[in-house]
């Protein structure tokens, strides 16, 4: 059985942690003190030395993204928080904002004091409301403390923190789309480069960073580097944490060092594993736009470089944000793909034609299967207008931002692991799965 | 339409909103369209297309540009809708776990389809994408509060406790 390790969702189950106090009992902005004490430049190394990587999806070094922002800022520069968590499946950022939002703010103004920030955005979906109103009592508890606002704690340091409202589409989690919304704009990408870091939220240096990733920065500052590098894998230290829902008897959030348990454990030993009866049918690793797993694959170790992507490992599939959603048999696949392309249809911004025509032509064609209207022909065409979008893990796409690969990738993925169950609905003229689609709880 | 329009917030609003455009550079007011926006529906209840306007002055902006914006949100009404917006999430961990079922149970008990609102203008009926609560499945928000693993007694208890 794996044990968990954990670092930012100890203190998930502390009364009141909300409350400055309370916080401040656990060790709460003592980071944010030694911080002030350091150089932003003392800061960012010791962050980059930790080897601490974005949780975001992308993997990358947290304190080499802080030092491309400018070390001598001429215009206001601005660190954001990426609380915009809508990839399906994933539900951690949701939790360490609603559980230990200070853990958060904590890391932020560390982040902006690093990188040099007069202003903080923390962008929250506009679906976590009560987040948001905790968020704000949140912020001025601290700036009542002196941990926000003018001369941080006595020094020469001073930053305003914001939370700021989305409204519900999933494309601001993007961080160039989230830039555009904080703007009063349509969430539509923006072509890479001019990079965030040269100009982002009103043309001034940016940094995106996203709730978990922030959420380590004041352990990694109280704890040292050395501590967190001695944790989880060689490549990708640190814990993780992993989201699990679905068909699962124990869906939840658990935390572990990267690379200490296998997919497998992480299902049946922490989550439960598939309801009586039941046998696991399949996986999506980590949020709606990465590839399905079958049963015999998941004694993957869960370690990002095992994966294509993003570690460039030997299996051909994706890490993505850890959050996996379990199916078991009674489902469906073409149902679960419609199911998702009803999502990206849903979700496509609209700004590039692949996207915007794909997701919806994709959708139609796996409804028509599901609903037994499939023809022979269809399975080809959904790969080549999934390729057109974007190679199956490959670099090349065709639309501004990683929407695209987004939904080709689980497109391309159903069809390569599940194609015989799309050619029976197509051979017997509707779905041969009996499903279960009743209201499942725990317990 | 054209006829002389009663949009207006109250002063508290208008306050909340004068203190949220002060978190953003002063030239670029419009950054605080959507807090602004979430604001004003939760005094309408919706937003009219004067409301549109009315914001779209406070931020010195284009009326059509602003429109263009919050016609990119789905969270913002430009109709009416219930005292009670009934979210369901349907995306696929809710929907492994009986959000089909939470639509059904709550269709037949309001006697309305996804999308329209109760005669009695209580409750509107939405199905909506992903709301980051899969382990909770299913999850449905009422207005701001989320509940979780929700079953049809849990429903009718819920739905029964409100105002």
């Amino acid at each position: 059985m794996p044990e968990e390790y954990k670092v930012i969702t100890k203190l998930f189950d502390v009364e009141g942690l909300a409350d400055l106090d309370t916080y401040r009992a656990h060790d709460g902005y003592k980071a944010l003190e030694k911080a002030l004490k350091m150089t932003p430049d003392e800061v960012i190394q010791a962050v980059q030395d930790s080897g601490l990587a974005g949780r975001g999806g992308a993997w990358f070094n947290t304190g080499m993204k802080w030092s491309f922002m400018p070390k001598d800022p001429k215009v206001p520069s601005y660190l954001c928080v990426n609380c915009d968590e809508s990839e399906p499946g994933t539900f951690k950022d949701r939790e360490l904002m609603r559980r230990n939002p200070h853990q958060l703010l904590e890391g932020a103004v560390i982040g902006a004091y690093a990188i040099r920030a007069s202003a903080v955005y923390i962008y929250i979906r506009g679906e976590m409301w009560e987040e948001l109103v905790q968020m704000e009592r949140v912020i001025a508890q601290a700036r009542e403390a002196g941990y926000v606002g003018r001369h941080i704690l006595g020094s020469d340091y001073s930053v305003e923190v914001y939370a700021h409202p989305g409204a519900g589409a999933y494309i601001c989690g993007e961080e160039t789309g989230l830039i555009q919304s904080l703007e009063g704009k349509r969430a539509e990408p923006r072509v890479k480069p001019p990079f965030p870091a040269q100009r982002g939220i009103f043309d001034c240096p940016t940094t995106v960073n996203n709730v978990q990733t922030l959420s380590y920065v004041p352990h990694i500052i109280h704890k040292g580097t050395e501590w967190f590098k001695g944790l989880g894998s060689e490549r990708y230290p640190g814990t993780f944490v992993f989201c699990v829902s679905g068909h699962v008897r124990n869906p939840g959030l658990f935390e572990l060092e990267l690379g200490a348990a296998t997919m497998r454990e992480i299902i049946y030993d922490l989550a439960g594993g598939p309801y009586e009866g039941r046998a696991l049918k399949a996986v999506i690793p980590g949020g709606a736009s990465t590839p399905p797993m079958t049963p015999d694959q998941i004694d993957i170790v869960m370690d990002p470089a095992n994966f294509a992507i993003p570690g460039r490992g030997d299996f051909q599939g994706m890490f993505g944000t850890g959050g996996m959603i379990v199916m078991d048999d009674t489902t469906c696949m073409v149902d679960a793909l419609l199911n998702l392309m009803n999502f990206f249809a849903h979700e496509s911004c609209g700004q590039c034609t692949p996207c915007r025509e794909g997701c919806p032509w994709a959708r139609d064609i796996v409804w028509r299967i599901e609903h037994g209207q499939g023809r022979p022909e269809d399975l080809d065409m959904l790969l080549e207008v999934a390729d057109n979008v974007a190679g199956f893990l490959s670099p090349r796409y065709s639309t501004i931002c990683l929407f695209g690969p987004a939904f080709s990738y689980p497109l391309q993925g159903f069809l390569q692991s599940f194609r015989s169950e799309f050619e029976a609905h197509i051979e017997q003229g509707g779905c041969p799965i009996k499903q279960d689609k009743s209201i499942k709880v725990p317990g | 339409m054209g006829l002389e329009m009663a949009v207006e917030l109250s002063p508290e609003t208008k306050k909340a909103c004068e203190e949220i455009i002060r978190r953003y550079p002063e030239d670029k007011k419009e950054a605080a369209i959507l807090p602004l926006l979430h604001l004003a529906q939760r005094e309408w209840g919706y937003i009219p297309l004067d409301g549109i306007t009315y914001i779209a002055d406070m931020l010195q902006m284009p009326h059509a540009r602003a429109a263009g914006v919050m016609s990119f949100y789905p969270m913002f009404h430009k109709a009416p809708v219930g005292k009670y917006v009934i979210y369901v999430c349907s995306t696929l961990s809710c929907a492994l776990c009986g959000a089909e079922a939470v639509v059904d149970h709550l269709k037949d008990k309001l006697r309305i389809d996804v999308g329209e609102t109760t005669e009695d203008g209580r409750f509107t009926l939405a199905k909506v994408e992903c709301i980051a609560a899969c382990d909770g499945a299913p999850a449905i928000l009422i207005n701001e509060k989320l509940y979780r693993h929700v079953t049809r007694e849990k429903l009718d208890e819920i739905l029964d406790g409100l105002e």
